[in-house]
């Protein structure tokens, strides 16, 4: 998306390239998220978006380009400072056995604390609020691996709020959960973005959703992105088509949300 | 909010944990006494308290029979046994944290290979005139202990990929390879030396007998050294239970808690192999009981593993004297397999 206003991006690509091996994945991306904004990222499988949040996230190693956080250049961040600005919830969390919804969200606040000290008062404040607000009361002290799918995901949320992080990349939060607990999920995180202002980079498979929560989206096909900009100019027929091979139809708005709905086009090759 | 205050939260789940390590590190203790009191020559433990005063009596030649058997065998045996079993079990939780991988050993990182191919070198092949600026007694420790840091070395080079670093596959391949090519130089030696291998098949079994002073002032600085980098490491390794993404995303520095985790294991194992041989299972069976008998927390783990190890290897030790010095190694395989076999039944890995 285009910055016009002199604000500078919360998260921001400069000309990322990354590749596994000798195959590259990103080229040469330029992208700048702007803060307090809810943005998608989407596009199909292999089209790149999980790797261009990883690679802005230092997740991964990049082969060329920059990222930036809050114009910070993050390869010139160490990485307890970078984690102290931006939380990464990953595609899929692994549940180490015995340790509890707590504990969990208190490891949010090691990029703070020394490792020899004890959590200051203020910590465990914080780490209560969280449950609060993240609906784990119940479960606070339920070991992680034993959560479901809706429930793990809460904690995880609460855990990189616990970095109380400017920015927070999710990669793919919804997709292994059903409708319920997807809208769940999502009103929790609109609400953090809303009270906070906390810049949410999500990466969404379903249309429907990114129309229905999204500020701006980034629409990505092949390593590159094929259009960024506000949710009703990027998500649009020519886009949908372009990324995905199929048919959009728009309907709505249907309850304040406009609908999406498919079909494959009959010409298309399989992919 | 109407929960207990976080204090009392925390009190009530540090209050066992406490008492668990104040046991275990009992039970080192009663493992030293037992190792001074116990042997060839039974003493009371007022015979070991009244010798254990009498040190400057036995260091000018003196003393009572009881003083020196104390002082000059039992005391640095003991200290030894107690330091091999912490040294084992502490480099355990470090590598099965590390890699993630509950089957992770000591001997994973090729350092149990790379000590007993120099130590058979040491004994079978260099003259017997030793390493020059190293006593006699030290000559194949010294040897082993540079044969297992060079091992580890090389499964850490040969894992790394540039750009990317190492991966806990990649290094239990790396560690799987160079233990076979190592055990193969091994048995080229064995066959080669055939007539004098007795004194490497006993060393390889594991075995504290005659060992002393000189040895532990030779591994305890390197022991020290990777129990401190153990514990300042406890952090990483417990957010690097939650995959390597969270890891880095909470600011772990991933890489670099691998090399250092890595290397603390290789220094705490071969200062353990290069005194006492191949003393099995330990480091493979200890943190897997304190994990699941204590906390899977590495700030718990690692000490209680350290106490946990240091007892096991103590007590058997002491048992293995009362065997008619039957290996210590032999004993830590029995009694460490049948537990594992029983674990890997209950977790049902098999």
């Amino acid at each position: 998306m285009q910055e016009t206003t002199a604000q500078p991006a919360a998260v921001q690509a400069e000309a990322l390239t990354v590749a596994y091996g000798r195959q590259a994945v990103l080229h040469g991306v330029d992208l700048a998220v702007k803060p307090g904004s809810i943005t998608g990222l989407i596009g199909p499988n292999g089209s790149g978006k999980s790797t261009l949040l990883r690679a802005m996230a230092r997740l991964i190693p990049t082969r060329s380009g920059y990222t930036r956080v809050l114009g910070q250049r993050t390869d010139r961040l160490a990485p307890r400072k970078l984690a102290q600005t931006l939380a990464v919830m990953p595609q899929h969390p692994v549940a180490p056995p015995g340790v509890t919804v707590r504990e969990l969200i208190g490891y949010g606040r090691s990029p703070f604390n020394a490792w020899y000290k004890p959590t200051p008062p203020e910590d465990h404040a914080l780490i209560e609020s969280l449950i609060e607000r993240c609906d784990l009361e119940p479960l606070a002290d339920r070991l992680v691996h034993t959560l479901s799918g809706g429930e793990r995901q809460r904690a995880w949320i609460a855990m990189a709020l616990a970095q109380q992080p400017r920015v927070l990349m999710l990669d793919e939060p919804v997709s292994a959960l059903d409708i319920g607990h997807q809208l769940e999920v999502m009103d929790l995180l609109v609400d953090i973005n809303r009270e906070q202002g906390t810049t949410l980079m999500i990466v969404l498979h379903d249309l429907n959703l990114a129309a229905r929560y999204c500020d701006e989206l980034v629409a990505m096909l092949d390593g590159k992105i094929v259009d960024a900009g506000p949710m009703e100019s990027v998500l649009n027929a020519d886009t949908v088509r372009q990324c995905f091979k199929v048919e959009a139809q728009f309907h709505g708005p249907i309850d304040g949300h406009s609908l999406c709905s498919f079909s494959r086009m009959t010409d298309a090759p399989f992919r | 909010m109407s929960q207990a205050p976080p204090a009392e939260r925390r009190g009530r789940r540090i209050g066992p944990h406490l008492l668990a390590l104040v046991l275990l590190f009992l039970l080192v203790v009663g493992g030293i006494v037992g190792a001074l009191a116990l042997g060839s020559t039974d003493l009371s433990v007022g015979e070991v308290v009244e010798a254990l005063g009498n040190r400057e009596a036995v260091e000018d030649g003196g003393g009572t029979t009881a003083d020196r058997i104390v002082w000059r065998v039992r005391a640095p045996r003991a200290f030894l046994s107690i330091l091999v079993g912490l040294n084992l079990a502490v480099a355990g939780v470090l590598l099965q944290g590390v890699m993630r991988n509950p089957l992770a050993s000591p001997g994973i990182i090729g350092v149990m290979a790379g000590a007993a191919l120099f130590a058979t070198l040491a004994m079978l092949v260099l003259p017997a005139g030793g390493l020059p600026g190293a006593p006699r007694e030290l000559h194949v420790p010294a040897m082993a202990f540079l044969g297992a840091m060079l091992a580890a070395a090389v499964v850490f080079a040969l894992s790394w990929q540039p750009g990317t670093g190492t991966s806990p596959t990649r290094m239990i391949l790396a560690g799987v390879a160079v233990t076979a090519m190592v055990g193969a130089a091994q048995n080229l030696l064995s066959v080669y030396f055939a007539d004098r291998i007795a004194g490497v098949l006993i060393w390889l079994a594991g075995s504290l007998s005659t060992r002393g002073w000189a040895e532990l002032g030779m591994i305890w600085p390197f022991s020290l050294a990777g129990l401190g980098l153990a514990l300042a490491l406890a952090r990483p390794l417990n957010l690097m239970q939650l995959g390597e993404d969270s890891a880095r995303s909470l600011g772990v520095s991933v890489q670099r808690t691998r090399m250092l985790a890595v290397l603390a294991a290789a220094l705490l194992t071969a200062s353990a192999v290069c005194v006492a041989g191949i003393v099995g299972f330990v480091g493979l069976v200890v943190p897997h009981i304190v994990r699941t008998a204590l906390s899977p927390n590495h700030r718990w783990l690692i000490p209680a593993s350290a106490f946990a190890g240091a007892a096991l290897v103590g007590w058997a030790d002491v048992a293995a004297r009362q065997l008619g010095e039957m290996p210590v190694g032999v004993l830590t395989a029995a009694i460490g397999g049948p537990y594992f076999v029983y674990l890997l039944y209950r977790t049902k890995l098999i």
